[in-house]
């Protein structure tokens, strides 16, 4: 099989709610971004195109129909992935390793201040016979599930707060971040209930964005002038997705991500043989669960490493130093795409004063978010 | 406070307005028929895998485990009686918006069950995870999840 990297990313927001561009606007000009970084011609180098959207985000039935031309992608192969960025980039890859196509684009957005009513859409996402006949916010799966992982481990409120504290301040230092703050533990937690013991302050806001990313196999990358960051892990699963079945204190969906994206990338020891963690924090909470998930803590251990600051841009692992889901904004399928832009900035010494030094190997995680159990992973290397 | 709320950074010049109504009837399905029809006899009706022995409350087609078939199963009759894994008091509706009453929701693993059921918590005032509850049935069941109003501290 050969091998595979990414040649080039394109970034358009983030915002709170872009409202000067169309859809299709901020998609072709993260597209010219990346093409440009890439040094790629759409029209005649690449060879397929995968998108990463829902019909209810983007408000148009069979909304794949109208995904290639922003991209440069009319009359080409196109494939639409009801997905996150991260499972595009899957798909991508086997697409190039097994050698159907050289040159490959994942794209992802989120338009989520175009929605009138993004609440009702994620509710609508519910198990309509147990879970949605009931009048409650989506949120409340998630606080469910956090006072059950609290409850399991140990973790408090206090030390819950201080990931958000973290993630928004290493926010201002990223142009593509929207949420960028210096917040104290206090401000998080004198924030709203939404859905106790869930916060206002430690659920990320919805930003508005795009990201395309284009890949390549080893062959195009020889002829052309730029630093590759391969694809040496990735993987996707889902645990089950019933609120009656699913694990309620740990991430197994995470854990059978790394599992498989570890076996792929040849890591034996995850927190010596990264450099830097771009995780999921969509709730606060998520950060640290999901870290021991993947297995770089043992349960209820990633809080003392926060606390320890352990998990800062200058710490021995430093997570989510672009601002995470909660710095950046949240926009559901990009998600995944953000955690990629970071790292590849961070390895290709494109990341200015955000710069972990150093850095050569970096791990992506994205989870789909409630109600899902579903999650992406992927492990960048420069080497 | 955060100054966190979604702003509007830049005005519309122009906007074009669109939606469209969407409604389902959801099959409840054919064990889903046994478990609702239970409820209006105030019962809680389960199935039991053979090949792991995990049992299911609400009970199923079949296994998601060993993909087995369950539904020539004997479906068995639990104890009303069960623990809180999990509550959450609710502060939103489904829109976001502020419940103006504000309750309780719980995943409850009933007695013999592998699996939790989610439902409201009701004649509580401070719910622990551990605790045991019992259903508060309606007077007049009538197969819907809501012939249990909730579970109470037994
Ligand atoms: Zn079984």
């Amino acid at each position: 099989m050969r091998k595979v990297a990414i040649i080039g990313v394109g970034v358009e927001g983030f915002r709170p709610a872009i409202r000067d561009l169309s859809y299709k606007e901020m998609v072709y000009r993260a597209a010219v971004k990346a093409y440009t970084n890439a040094d790629i011609d759409p029209r005649k180098e690449v060879d397929t195109f995968i998108s990463c959207e829902e019909d209810f985000s983007m408000g148009t039935s069979i909304t794949d129909e109208y995904a290639p031309d922003q991209l440069g992608g009319a009359q080409r192969s196109v494939q639409t992935i009801t997905g996150d960025g991260i499972q595009g980039m899957a798909a991508a890859y086997m697409q190039i390793a097994t050698g159907m196509f050289d040159v490959a684009v994942v794209e992802a957005q989120s338009r989520i201040s175009d929605m009138l009513t993004p609440n009702q859409i994620q509710h609508f996402a519910l198990d309509p016979i147990f879970v949605r006949q009931f009048n409650s916010t989506h949120h409340s799966i998630a606080a469910l599930e956090k006072q059950a992982y609290q409850h399991a481990f140990g973790v408090s409120d206090e030390i819950i707060a201080e990931v958000a504290v973290k993630n928004y301040r290493n926010a201002i230092l990223n142009p593509i971040a929207a949420y960028g703050m210096n917040a104290s533990k206090e401000d998080i937690l004198e924030t709203e209930i939404i859905s106790a013991p869930l916060r206002e302050g430690e659920v990320a806001e919805h930003a508005d964005g795009a990201i395309v990313v284009v890949m390549a196999s080893e062959d195009i990358i020889k002829q052309k002038n730029v630093t590759p960051v391969w694809v040496k892990g990735i993987s996707y699963a889902t645990n089950t997705p019933n609120v009656e079945t699913r694990d309620w204190k740990t991430a197994t969906y995470a854990k059978l991500c790394a599992d498989r994206a570890y076996k792929m990338a040849g890591i034996t020891d995850p927190k010596s043989q990264i450099d830097l963690f771009e995780i999921d924090d969509t709730y606060a909470f998520k950060e640290l669960q999901h870290l021991e998930a993947l297995g770089i803590f043992s349960f209820g251990e990633a809080a003392k490493a926060l606390a320890d600051g352990k998990l800062e841009r200058g710490g021995d692992l430093p997570v989510n130093v672009s601002g995470g889901v909660l710095g950046v904004g949240n926009g559901h399928d990009v998600n995944g795409l953000q955690r990629v832009a970071e790292i590849v900035d961070q390895l290709t010494g494109e990341a200015g004063k955000r710069t972990v030094s150093g850095a050569k190997t970096g791990l992506a995680f994205s989870w789909r978010g409630v109600p899902t159990t579903a999650g992406a992973l992927a492990i960048l290397s420069v080497e | 406070m955060l100054p966190k709320k979604r702003t509007m950074t830049d005005a519309p010049t122009h906007e074009v307005r669109g939606g469209f109504p969407v409604h389902y009837h959801y099959t409840v399905g054919i064990v889903g028929e046994i478990f609702f029809n239970g409820l209006k006899e105030k019962k809680l009706l389960a199935v039991t895998c053979d090949e792991c022995s995990k049992t299911y409350f609400p009970p199923r087609m079949y296994c998601e485990d060993c993909f087995v078939e369950l539904t020539d199963k004997e479906f068995k009759v639990l104890e009303q009686e069960g623990t809180i894994e999990s509550f959450t008091k609710t502060y939103k509706d489904h829109r976001g918006d502020p419940l103006s009453e504000p309750y309780y929701l719980a995943l409850i693993k009933i007695n013999g069950a592998d699996t939790v059921f989610f439902h409201k918590l009701v004649n509580v005032d401070e719910p622990k995870i551990g605790m045991s509850v019992k259903p508060v049935w309606s007077d007049s069941p009538k197969a819907s999840l809501f012939d249990i109003i909730g579970f109470e501290p037994v």
